[in-house]
């Protein structure tokens, strides 16, 4: 099978598990976009090197590594860039201005932790990675991953964003 | 057991990670402390949260036009053309600047010998490179599904006033998915659909006429181009799949004897 075959059918349906990655450790669509493509080409250039099961793993790797050139090369300093919401569209409109608030403000949370925090905080709870993978992606030991995780996740539950959404929770209910 | 380390175990389970020897014992110190009770409260709280509303970027539509088109390029560095680094280069300048995300048009000539001098030429590949990708990122890509030649060509009749002969597995691997019309340059012109594994192949079939067809194929946004004239038509393949497959596909359609 031909590189770009084999890229096809083991890197692409990872593009937006990388993607969404590189959105969240750069917090920039453009630098997003960028990374990715930089990690596809690097992928490419050693896919005859990844197994079938690892591909994600391998793949997230990558774009990790391609993630941190990239703000090596291009540091930004600054305040933090306006995140877009989601939501579900068959919600009622109350609830659907609830919810925009909650992503909004979750979004906001987690984009406003450290790096490496923020990175365990996406590939657990977003991505669903075990720690073993975690560890491999993050290039970390396990007890690493497990006290970032848990480190993370303290400073998200203090967050002041979070609790002004958690008072409105609490007015909107009978 | 001491909260500290059930607050541990609590997120391992939650995460879990965690062996029913010590979940157990974790069952037992809930059992008995408030305060560890309420914490797990709080971190299911958190991480449920987390899960339902934190958004997820998908990868945006341009970012798999370009990778498309970077696996394009890697093919034709496997087929020792030399274009892989030159390809790379001009993506390193595209990289670098401000628009990288940007809908740029760019034109990957492939030592196309007199085709520079075919303008109209250049211009039908890259309108018939921008229906294919109509098609393909919308829903459009096939108006009647049938691999059934005797659908397809009494459908494509009813809507020209020409009609291609159509060839069901014209060669290995590719098979007939369907057909359209699309309106190229003013005119109607068949589009037939055909699959080779997970890639579309549109082929748009006209009666030869002004624009000569040429050997050489071209690849356009990552797109490949291959083009032969046979059986009164001019036949031109359009996909992201490789020159190996549209070149020895667009030979063999023309070589259709008309029905």
């Amino acid at each position: 099978m031909s590189g770009s075959a084999r890229f096809s059918q083991l890197v692409l349906p990872h593009l937006d598990a990388g993607y969404n990655l590189a959105r969240w450790l750069l917090r920039d669509a453009h630098d997003a976009h960028d990374a990715t493509q930089d990690a596809c080409m690097r992928a490419l250039r050693s896919i005859d090197n990844v197994r079938g099961g690892e591909a994600r793993r391998w793949f997230l790797t990558i774009v990790r590594h391609a993630c941190y050139d990239w703000m090596n090369r291009n540091p930004r300093p600054g305040p933090e860039p306006e995140f877009d919401s989601v939501a579900d569209p068959a919600a009622d409109p109350l609830q659907q201005a609830i919810d925009r608030r909650e992503s909004s403000a979750l979004a906001a949370a987690i984009a406003a932790l450290p790096l490496p925090y923020r990175e365990v905080i996406i590939l657990r709870e977003i991505e669903s990675m075990t720690y073993l993978e975690i560890a491999d992606v993050a290039g970390i030991p396990i007890g690493t991953v497990m006290s970032r995780l848990a480190r993370a996740r303290r400073l998200l539950r203090r967050s002041p964003l979070l609790e002004a959404v958690g008072a409105t929770r609490l007015g909107n209910e009978p | 057991m001491n909260c500290g380390e059930a607050e541990t175990l609590i997120a391992t389970r939650l995460d879990g990670e965690l062996d029913p020897v010590r979940s157990r014992a974790l069952d037992a110190h809930l059992a008995a402390c408030t305060s560890c009770t309420a914490e797990l409260a709080s971190l299911t709280d958190l991480v449920a949260r987390v899960a339902a509303a934190a958004p997820y970027h998908r990868a945006p539509a341009q970012l798999r036009l370009d990778v498309d088109r970077m696996l394009a390029d890697g093919v034709l560095a496997r087929q020792g053309t030399g274009a892989w680094f030159g390809a790379m280069q001009g993506r390193r300048a595209f990289a670098g600047g401000a628009l990288a995300g940007a809908a740029t048009l760019a034109v990957g000539w492939l030592g196309v010998t007199g085709w520079l001098a075919h303008r109209e030429d250049g211009d039908l590949a890259r309108t018939l490179v921008e229906a294919h990708v109509r098609a393909t990122l919308g829903d459009h890509l096939v108006a009647v599904v049938s691999s059934d030649q005797h659908t397809v060509k009494p459908w494509l009749s009813a809507r020209l006033d020409y009609s291609p002969p159509i060839d069901e597995s014209p060669i290995e691997g590719v098979t007939l998915v369907g057909a359209r019309i699309e309106a190229i340059g003013g005119q109607r012109v068949a589009t037939l659909v055909y699959r080779y594994r997970a890639h579309a192949i549109d082929v748009f079939v006209r009666p030869t006429g002004s624009v000569a067809t040429s050997d050489a194929a071209q690849t356009i946004r990552g797109f490949n181009i291959a083009e032969a004239s046979g059986a009164g038509m001019e036949w031109r393949a359009v996909s992201d799949a490789s020159l190996q497959i549209l070149r020895p596909l667009v030979d063999k359609l023309a070589q259709t004897a008309p029905h």
